[in-house]
């Protein structure tokens, strides 16, 4: 089928004119290379069997904005998170990391879970409290990671994800749970 | 905006040189890139449709080719005023230059 713009208009209808300047970025596609590896000052050993990702595409001056809101304050962002994590006994969190080979400009944030058997209900639970009401201790935390939220989402293909231990699950028990995964059965006839 | 413009009837429109085109028509747009001024644009497809007419004729003969197109089309951009107003866009733009008419309107017929 022919798609000149004639046809278009003809098949469509001609909609008022617009004509307008794309916002573009020239961004390399090169791989950015590890120099050295140094662990975020606020780590301070975690051993967990889930993480949490949230993964972003920002543009660089969201990326700017991202990077200056780290830096900043006495204690950082991510020391607040991740000491409310560890003082409500969830775990805590591993860190804002930019992804190697996107061009510099894919984020990623990471969150373990470390306490015995929690649930994901405990978990949201928790988060939902620090965002929404948060006590007077944790203002600053509810502060630091509603602004990490923000300006993750404001970026393309925000996903999030959780990622398990697959040595520490039974997996036969998480793809049974016809609870979150009902077409399971479905699934695995076809592998 | 159009009205920006005036005198219309003695004017030829032409692409600016070194305007390269990439049409998405899945998306009904028309990217176009100036190196002159280097910047990406988006047409929508009434402004696109205008500018396959910029190849130097006047103006009354894309009025006519736009009009025979717009007259099987129905839609807020198939009117006179839409016409101007795309072309005033593609100006401002810098993908099409106004030259005075030097030819007379009988050479073109499309």
């Amino acid at each position: 089928m022919s798609q000149t713009p004639r046809d278009l208009l003809r098949r469509h209808g001609a909609p008022l004119p617009r004509a307008a300047t794309v916002a573009t970025e020239v961004r390399t596609e090169g791989i950015i290379k590890f120099a050295t590896v140094t662990a975020p000052s606020h780590q301070s050993g975690l051993t967990f069997g889930a993480l949490h990702e949230w993964r972003s595409r920002l543009s660089a001056a969201s990326l700017g904005e991202l990077r200056s809101f780290l830096t900043k304050g006495a204690t950082r962002p991510e020391t607040l998170i991740d000491n409310w994590m560890k003082r409500r006994e969830l775990g805590g969190l591993i860190g804002v990391f930019l992804e190697t080979g996107s061009g510099g400009s894919v984020v990623r944030v990471l969150f373990a879970y470390t306490k015995a058997d929690q649930s994901g209900e405990e978990i949201n639970k928790a988060w939902a409290e620090l965002v929404e009401k948060p006590k007077s201790e944790e203002k600053k935390a509810s502060a630091a990671i509603r602004t990490l939220r923000s300006l993750m989402v404001q970026g393309q293909d925000f996903a999030e994800s959780g990622l398990l231990a697959l040595s520490t699950i039974d997996y036969d028990k998480v793809v049974g749970d016809r609870g979150s995964m009902p077409f399971q059965s479905v699934d695995s006839s076809k592998r | 905006m159009a009205s920006t413009l005036p005198g219309f009837r003695r004017t030829c429109w032409k692409a600016e040189p070194g305007v390269r085109l990439r049409p998405v028509p899945e998306q009904g747009v028309c990217l176009a890139y100036t190196p002159a001024r280097p910047a990406l644009h988006a047409l929508n497809v009434t402004t696109w449709f205008v500018l396959t007419l910029c190849d130097g004729r006047p103006y009354a003969a894309i009025a006519r080719a736009f009009r025979r197109a717009a007259a099987d089309s129905l839609g807020p951009g198939s009117g006179t005023e839409a016409l101007r107003t795309a072309l005033h866009q593609l100006r401002e733009l810098g993908l099409v230059r106004c030259l005075p008419s030097v030819r007379p309107l009988s050479e073109h017929t499309t």
